[in-house]
């Protein structure tokens, strides 16, 4: 590789990492994936130095005084979040159950909005969230239970999202394949393609495209028998091969974009 | 109906087109584009490569064991369309579009219009 490829290289994974802004709030999910309550939990975590953070999924928001991990206070939230307007404008404390469950059942609502969630964050004001003993994440966590599956790779993520649009599956991965089939002589055929086209395939899709760092999917009609289509996605160094019929082409397209864009 | 006049009808009906082309992959050039494209023949010919290679060559699939019949590559923010004309197999049809297309509406109309195409020929 040279210089110049190396550099192509870094700036497309750097550009497939691209931060997407709208309305000038950051897009953490866009609703299905990353998975919206565990993006919002992960938010959270990340916020050490006293910080206003404001999650938004369409017209429902929740703004909170976040420092250290812990949510501190509520200062604003919307009307339909029910269950956390008396809390306005007050301290937080683990130490009233009442008001861990209010808080819990508020962001479990937001993440279940199916919109993009968008988080906006800002300075805290010098008073707020100073009277209470504030919410940890770790309690929120236990509390909301998380599903721990839920937290996949998108690769792992869009082929259990996909699996009513392909009959075969190939999934490359640490050097290994894997393999999910409905239909064995469709997976010997997919088999087929993996070891002796697959490589020189890729070596040639590589000198015509851009870096393929960026995840990518890419589909091939009609090229296996009984018309079936051959898809191939590319994401975070691991790719999935896929064989399905020409009506599942637009599906698995979709899934695509709603798993790997936001 | 020229071929300008059928890819310009097209963008007309699916304006998340930007570009439009009917390509011979063979000879690796884009022959006609619609009106309304905007790469200049750098980008046209790189972008008949890419479809190329996505098509390979009727004896020759890159996948499979048949050559395919339409060739989609979808990143974020792009998503490119090849689909060969079925009585001409080294020339094609190349599209560029967002990726919020009607996928299912554009190749129906797409195969319709390599069809006008191909009757012109």
């Amino acid at each position: 590789m040279t210089h110049d490829d190396a550099i192509a290289d870094n700036l497309a994974a750097l550009a497939a990492r691209q931060t997407v802004f709208r309305d000038g709030k950051r897009v953490i999910s866009n609703g299905f994936f990353p998975p919206p309550l565990p993006a919002i939990l992960q938010e959270i975590a990340t916020t050490v130095l006293p910080r206003q953070v404001t999650f938004q999924a369409g017209d429902s928001h929740l703004s909170l005084v976040v420092s250290e991990r812990r949510l501190m206070a509520l200062t604003s939230a919307s009307s339909d979040l029910a269950e956390v307007q008396p809390l306005i404008g007050t301290g937080l404390s683990h130490d009233q159950p009442d008001v861990l469950e209010a808080v819990a059942s508020a962001l479990v609502r937001l993440s279940q909005m199916e919109q993009p969630v968008l988080v906006d964050t800002g300075f805290s004001g010098p008073s707020e969230g100073q009277s209470g003993l504030g919410v940890p994440l770790g309690m929120l966590k236990d509390l909301i239970a998380l599903d721990q599956a839920e937290q996949e790779r998108p690769m792992a993520f869009f082929i259990d999202a996909s699996a009513d649009l392909y009959v075969a599956c190939l999934l490359h991965t640490d050097g290994t394949w894997m393999e999910a089939a409905e239909d064995e002589t469709v997976l010997a055929s997919l088999q087929q393609v993996a070891d002796v086209q697959w490589e020189r395939f890729q070596a040639s899709f590589a000198k015509h495209a851009a870096p393929l760092a960026a995840p990518r999917l890419i589909s091939l009609g009609a090229v296996l028998e009984d018309g079936l289509c051959v898809s191939v996605v590319w994401a975070d160094g691991e790719y999935a091969l896929f064989a399905h019929s020409q009506a599942d082409l637009v599906g698995l397209h979709e899934m695509w974009r709603r798993v790997f864009t936001l | 109906m020229t071929v300008l006049e059928a890819l310009d009808r097209l963008h007309t009906q699916f304006p998340a087109c930007g570009t439009l082309a009917y390509a011979d992959l063979a000879a690796g050039m884009v022959l006609v584009a619609n009106s309304q494209c905007a790469l200049d023949r750098h980008a046209l010919d790189a972008l008949c490569a890419e479809a190329g290679c996505l098509l390979g060559e009727a004896s020759s699939p890159p996948l499979g064991s048949n050559a395919p019949d339409i060739a989609l590559a979808q990143q974020a923010g792009r998503l490119l369309l090849a689909l060969r004309a079925p009585e001409q197999p080294s020339d094609a049809l190349l599209c560029l579009a967002d990726p919020e297309l009607d996928l299912g509406g554009f190749r129906s109309a797409a195969r319709d219009c390599l069809t006008a195409i191909s009757a012109e020929a």
